[in-house]
Protein backbone atom coordinates (compact mmCIF):
# COMPACT_ATOMS: atom_id res chain seq x y z
CA UNK A 1 0.00 0.00 0.00
CA UNK A 2 1.30 3.51 -0.80
CA UNK A 3 2.31 5.37 2.35
CA UNK A 4 0.10 8.33 3.14
CA UNK A 5 2.12 11.55 3.43
CA UNK A 6 1.11 13.43 6.54
CA UNK A 7 2.59 16.86 7.00
CA UNK A 8 4.80 17.17 10.12
CA UNK A 9 4.25 20.93 10.22
CA UNK A 10 0.50 20.44 10.64
CA UNK A 11 0.60 17.47 12.99
CA UNK A 12 0.26 19.34 16.30
CA UNK A 13 -3.44 19.75 17.19
CA UNK A 14 -3.13 23.51 17.66
CA UNK A 15 -1.47 23.91 14.25
CA UNK A 16 -4.19 21.82 12.66
CA UNK A 17 -6.76 24.11 14.27
CA UNK A 18 -4.93 27.22 13.06
CA UNK A 19 -4.81 25.75 9.56
CA UNK A 20 -8.52 24.86 9.70
CA UNK A 21 -9.39 28.45 10.56
CA UNK A 22 -7.14 29.94 7.87
CA UNK A 23 -8.48 27.53 5.24
CA UNK A 24 -11.93 29.07 5.70
CA UNK A 25 -11.21 32.77 6.13
CA UNK A 26 -8.95 35.29 4.42
CA UNK A 27 -7.21 36.21 7.66
CA UNK A 28 -7.61 35.69 11.39
CA UNK A 29 -6.45 37.77 14.31
CA UNK A 30 -4.04 36.46 16.94
CA UNK A 31 -6.59 36.75 19.78
CA UNK A 32 -9.20 34.81 17.82
CA UNK A 33 -6.71 32.04 17.06
CA UNK A 34 -5.78 31.94 20.75
CA UNK A 35 -9.47 31.67 21.69
CA UNK A 36 -10.05 28.82 19.23
CA UNK A 37 -6.89 26.85 20.02
CA UNK A 38 -7.14 27.53 23.77
CA UNK A 39 -3.37 27.86 24.15
CA UNK A 40 -1.28 30.59 25.77
CA UNK A 41 0.11 33.57 23.87
CA UNK A 42 3.63 32.15 23.92
CA UNK A 43 2.57 28.70 22.71
CA UNK A 44 0.49 30.23 19.92
CA UNK A 45 3.39 32.48 18.94
CA UNK A 46 5.64 29.43 18.65
CA UNK A 47 3.14 27.57 16.48
CA UNK A 48 2.68 30.60 14.24
CA UNK A 49 6.45 31.07 13.96
CA UNK A 50 6.84 27.40 12.96
CA UNK A 51 4.16 27.78 10.28
CA UNK A 52 5.81 30.97 9.00
CA UNK A 53 9.14 29.14 8.93
CA UNK A 54 7.53 26.36 6.87
CA UNK A 55 6.22 28.99 4.45
CA UNK A 56 2.60 28.06 5.21
CA UNK A 57 1.35 31.33 6.67
CA UNK A 58 2.20 35.01 6.62
CA UNK A 59 1.78 37.41 9.50
CA UNK A 60 0.90 41.09 9.21
CA UNK A 61 0.58 43.81 11.83
CA UNK A 62 -2.47 46.05 11.53
CA UNK A 63 -3.46 48.94 13.79
CA UNK A 64 -6.95 48.42 15.15
CA UNK A 65 -8.63 50.22 18.06
CA UNK A 66 -5.37 52.05 18.73
CA UNK A 67 -3.37 48.81 19.10
CA UNK A 68 -1.14 46.83 16.79
CA UNK A 69 -2.75 43.48 16.10
CA UNK A 70 -1.25 40.45 14.41
CA UNK A 71 -3.19 38.85 11.59
CA UNK A 72 -2.39 35.49 10.04
CA UNK A 73 -3.30 34.26 6.58
CA UNK A 74 -2.45 31.20 4.53
CA UNK A 75 0.11 31.29 1.76
CA UNK A 76 -0.63 29.29 -1.38
CA UNK A 77 1.80 26.61 -0.14
CA UNK A 78 0.02 26.48 3.21
CA UNK A 79 -3.37 26.07 1.59
CA UNK A 80 -2.08 23.23 -0.59
CA UNK A 81 -0.29 21.55 2.34
CA UNK A 82 -3.43 21.66 4.49
CA UNK A 83 -5.56 20.16 1.69
CA UNK A 84 -2.99 17.37 1.21
CA UNK A 85 -2.79 16.76 4.97
CA UNK A 86 -6.58 16.48 5.19
CA UNK A 87 -6.63 14.01 2.30
CA UNK A 88 -3.94 11.96 4.05
CA UNK A 89 -5.89 11.88 7.32
CA UNK A 90 -9.07 10.86 5.51
CA UNK A 91 -7.20 8.14 3.60
CA UNK A 92 -5.74 6.80 6.82
CA UNK A 93 -9.14 6.60 8.48
CA UNK A 94 -10.74 5.09 5.35
CA UNK A 95 -8.06 2.38 5.06
CA UNK A 96 -8.56 1.44 8.71
CA UNK A 97 -12.32 1.25 8.22
CA UNK A 98 -11.83 -0.95 5.14
CA UNK A 99 -9.53 -3.24 7.11
CA UNK A 100 -12.14 -3.61 9.86
CA UNK A 101 -14.88 -4.27 7.29
CA UNK A 102 -12.75 -6.93 5.57
CA UNK A 103 -12.25 -8.88 8.82
CA UNK B 1 6.01 12.01 9.12
CA UNK B 2 4.39 9.04 7.48
CA UNK B 3 1.47 6.78 8.22
CA UNK B 4 3.56 4.60 10.59
CA UNK B 5 3.80 7.49 13.04
CA UNK B 6 0.06 8.12 13.26
CA UNK B 7 -2.56 5.52 14.04
CA UNK B 8 -5.98 5.55 12.37
CA UNK B 9 -7.46 6.40 15.75
CA UNK B 10 -5.19 9.45 15.98
CA UNK B 11 -6.16 10.40 12.42
CA UNK B 12 -9.83 10.10 13.36
CA UNK B 13 -9.23 12.25 16.44
CA UNK B 14 -7.48 14.87 14.28
CA UNK B 15 -10.40 14.94 11.82
CA UNK B 16 -12.83 15.27 14.73
CA UNK B 17 -10.79 18.23 15.99
CA UNK B 18 -11.01 19.83 12.54
CA UNK B 19 -14.79 19.32 12.60
CA UNK B 20 -15.07 20.89 16.05
CA UNK B 21 -12.98 23.88 14.97
CA UNK B 22 -15.18 24.43 11.94
CA UNK B 23 -18.31 24.27 14.13
CA UNK B 24 -16.70 26.78 16.51
CA UNK B 25 -16.06 29.10 13.55
CA UNK B 26 -19.63 28.74 12.33
CA UNK B 27 -20.81 29.99 15.72
CA UNK B 28 -18.34 32.89 15.64
CA UNK B 29 -19.42 33.96 12.14
CA UNK B 30 -23.11 34.31 13.04
CA UNK B 31 -23.96 37.93 12.12
CA UNK B 32 -26.77 39.86 13.87
CA UNK B 33 -29.69 41.10 11.71
CA UNK B 34 -28.47 44.72 11.71
CA UNK B 35 -25.20 43.59 10.06
CA UNK B 36 -27.14 42.17 7.10
CA UNK B 37 -29.27 45.34 6.92
CA UNK B 38 -26.11 47.48 6.97
CA UNK B 39 -24.80 45.53 3.98
CA UNK B 40 -28.12 46.11 2.23
CA UNK B 41 -28.03 49.82 3.07
CA UNK B 42 -24.64 50.21 1.36
CA UNK B 43 -26.07 48.90 -1.91
CA UNK B 44 -29.26 50.93 -1.52
CA UNK B 45 -27.15 54.11 -1.23
CA UNK B 46 -25.07 53.09 -4.24
CA UNK B 47 -28.01 52.26 -6.53
CA UNK B 48 -30.14 55.16 -5.30
CA UNK B 49 -27.39 57.73 -5.81
CA UNK B 50 -26.56 56.45 -9.29
CA UNK B 51 -30.22 56.77 -10.30
CA UNK B 52 -30.55 60.39 -9.07
CA UNK B 53 -27.72 62.38 -10.68
CA UNK B 54 -23.99 62.51 -11.38
CA UNK B 55 -23.35 64.65 -8.31
CA UNK B 56 -25.43 62.32 -6.13
CA UNK B 57 -23.45 59.38 -7.52
CA UNK B 58 -20.12 60.95 -6.50
CA UNK B 59 -21.42 61.69 -2.99
CA UNK B 60 -23.10 58.28 -2.78
CA UNK B 61 -19.90 56.50 -3.82
CA UNK B 62 -17.95 58.35 -1.12
CA UNK B 63 -20.58 57.38 1.46
CA UNK B 64 -20.45 53.76 0.25
CA UNK B 65 -16.65 53.68 0.61
CA UNK B 66 -16.82 55.08 4.15
CA UNK B 67 -19.61 52.68 5.17
CA UNK B 68 -17.74 49.72 3.67
CA UNK B 69 -14.60 50.70 5.58
CA UNK B 70 -16.59 50.98 8.82
CA UNK B 71 -18.23 47.60 8.24
CA UNK B 72 -14.91 45.88 7.51
CA UNK B 73 -13.37 47.48 10.63
CA UNK B 74 -16.38 46.37 12.70
CA UNK B 75 -16.12 42.81 11.38
CA UNK B 76 -12.41 42.65 12.18
CA UNK B 77 -12.97 43.84 15.77
CA UNK B 78 -16.16 41.88 16.41
CA UNK B 79 -15.30 38.55 14.78
CA UNK B 80 -11.48 38.56 14.70
CA UNK B 81 -11.54 37.14 11.19
CA UNK B 82 -11.94 38.57 7.71
CA UNK B 83 -13.80 36.56 5.09
CA UNK B 84 -13.52 37.52 1.44
CA UNK B 85 -16.94 37.44 -0.22
CA UNK B 86 -15.34 35.99 -3.34
CA UNK B 87 -13.89 33.01 -1.49
CA UNK B 88 -14.02 29.64 -3.18
CA UNK B 89 -16.60 27.21 -1.89
CA UNK B 90 -20.35 26.88 -1.61
CA UNK B 91 -20.82 30.65 -1.36
CA UNK B 92 -19.17 31.50 -4.70
CA UNK B 93 -22.21 30.76 -6.95
CA UNK B 94 -24.33 33.01 -4.72
CA UNK B 95 -21.71 35.77 -4.81
CA UNK B 96 -21.43 35.65 -8.61
CA UNK B 97 -25.22 35.62 -9.02
CA UNK B 98 -25.45 38.64 -6.75
CA UNK B 99 -22.77 40.51 -8.73
CA UNK B 100 -24.81 39.82 -11.88
CA UNK B 101 -27.99 41.15 -10.26
CA UNK B 102 -26.16 44.25 -9.03
CA UNK B 103 -24.86 44.96 -12.55
CA UNK B 104 -28.46 44.82 -13.78
CA UNK B 105 -29.50 47.22 -10.99
CA UNK B 106 -26.67 49.64 -11.83
CA UNK B 107 -27.65 49.63 -15.51
CA UNK B 108 -31.30 50.16 -14.52
CA UNK B 109 -30.30 53.06 -12.24
CA UNK B 110 -28.34 54.67 -15.08
CA UNK B 111 -31.30 54.20 -17.42
CA UNK B 112 -33.65 55.84 -14.91
CA UNK B 113 -31.28 58.78 -14.46
CA UNK B 114 -30.86 59.39 -18.18
CA UNK B 115 -34.58 59.09 -18.89
CA UNK B 116 -35.90 61.37 -16.18
CA UNK B 117 -37.79 58.88 -14.04
CA UNK B 118 -39.56 60.25 -10.95
CA UNK B 119 -37.77 60.39 -7.59
CA UNK B 120 -40.31 57.93 -6.19
CA UNK B 121 -39.42 55.28 -8.78
CA UNK B 122 -35.72 55.81 -8.07
CA UNK B 123 -36.32 55.36 -4.34
CA UNK B 124 -38.28 52.20 -5.17
CA UNK B 125 -35.23 50.88 -7.05
CA UNK B 126 -33.02 51.69 -4.05
CA UNK B 127 -35.51 49.83 -1.83
CA UNK B 128 -35.27 46.82 -4.13
CA UNK B 129 -31.45 46.97 -3.86
CA UNK B 130 -31.76 47.18 -0.06
CA UNK B 131 -34.05 44.15 0.11
CA UNK B 132 -31.98 42.09 -2.34
CA UNK B 133 -28.61 42.86 -0.74
CA UNK B 134 -29.97 42.18 2.76
CA UNK B 135 -31.50 38.88 1.65
CA UNK B 136 -28.29 37.85 -0.12
CA UNK B 137 -26.25 38.70 3.00
CA UNK B 138 -28.53 36.51 5.14
CA UNK B 139 -28.40 33.67 2.60
CA UNK B 140 -24.62 33.98 2.13
CA UNK B 141 -24.07 33.78 5.88
CA UNK B 142 -26.28 30.70 6.14
CA UNK B 143 -24.51 28.94 3.26
CA UNK B 144 -21.11 29.78 4.75
CA UNK B 145 -22.01 28.45 8.19
CA UNK B 146 -23.63 25.36 6.69
CA UNK B 147 -20.44 24.69 4.73
CA UNK B 148 -18.35 25.09 7.90
CA UNK B 149 -20.57 22.70 9.80
CA UNK B 150 -20.35 20.18 6.97
CA UNK B 151 -24.11 20.19 6.49
CA UNK B 152 -25.52 19.69 2.95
Amino acid sequence: MTPVALDPHLHAPARLQIATVLANVSSAEFAKLREITAVSDSVLSKHLAALVEAGYIRLTKTPLDGRQRTWASFTRAGRKAFAAHMRALQALVASAEQAVAAQ
Amino acid sequence: MNRETMSPADARAALDKVGMTRTQMAAICNCPPWRHAAFGLIFAVLIGSISISGTAQVIGTAVVLVLTGLLVAHDRVRYGVFVNGYRRGATLPLTLTYVGVMIVLVVTAMFMRLNGFTLLSKLALAAIALALATAVSVKWSRVFRRELEGRP
